[in-house]
């Protein structure tokens, strides 16, 4: 498990199950709180999060039923990326 | 190779900075919330958790400056693994220092009381500890 992310990321490892998509959601609005957005905003960005999980849940034929939600806290906005292992191993990512 | 988790698994890593302890305690109340755990029960987690991330965060001296928490969601209840790569500590030999005489650390100041914290709010904590870090197991049980 030796994950190494920076000082302005949050890695986040969730099975594809039900509501699973409601952890990251959460996670999310716990991370963007902290930077400040409007209630409105995190909410927006809850669904957004919600929506891509469910996707790669539904689509994404990943054989470990498994993905891994990267948060990347920058000066000027908020950015996630929804990765299946496969996408991770394919990438050049700092974690593992 | 990625992280393999099972299907009642879920892995947070966090910075050590400032408030990603409620990220990580918002994510356990979630998942309490979905397991049934009463409001106070989750409340208690929450403690738990932001008390032990605290302590990663305030004392391990980890290079790495992150924390890695594992949820695991147990037939009989909520099991957390809280890990850094950092000095590592004596728990026995804090206990006894906890139980004699507080006051005399001022380094602690108003804080340094999280693993009786820990200890009181959650059913049953393990530490683990050595120079290459600390792990932290703590459940709460769904019958408690």
């Amino acid at each position: 498990m030796a994950n190494t992310i920076s000082n302005d990321q949050v890695l986040l490892t969730i099975p594809m199950r039900p509501g699973m998509e409601l952890v990251a959601a959460q996670v999310v609005s716990g991370i963007a709180e902290s930077m400040r957005f409007s209630e409105e905003e995190i909410e927006e960005i809850q669904i957004g999060l919600i929506e891509s999980c469910i996707n790669a849940f539904e689509r994404s034929q990943s054989p470990d039923r498994q993905i891994t939600i990267l948060y990347i806290m920058a000066i000027d906005g908020l950015e996630f990326k929804i990765l299946t292992k496969e996408a991770i191993q394919r990438g050049k990512y700092n974690f593992q | 190779m990625a992280n393999t988790i099972s299907n009642d698994q879920v892995l947070l890593t966090i910075p050590m900075r400032p408030d990603m302890e409620l990220a990580a305690a918002q994510l356990a109340s979630v998942i309490a919330e979905s397991m049934s755990f009463s409001e106070e029960q989750i409340e208690e987690i929450q403690v738990a958790m932001i008390e032990s991330c605290i302590n990663a965060f305030e004392h391990s001296q980890s290079p790495d400056r992150q924390v890695i928490i594992e949820y695991i969601m147990r037939t009989d209840g909520l099991e957390f693994k809280i890990s850094d790569q950092g000095v590592g500590f004596s728990p026995e030999n804090r206990t006894q220092r906890r139980t004699s005489k507080p006051d005399l650390y001022p380094d602690m100041r108003k804080r340094g009381w999280g693993l009786e914290i820990i200890h009181a709010l959650m059913d049953s904590v393990d530490i683990m500890s050595g120079e290459n870090g600390t792990t932290i197991s703590m459940v709460k049980s769904k019958t408690a």
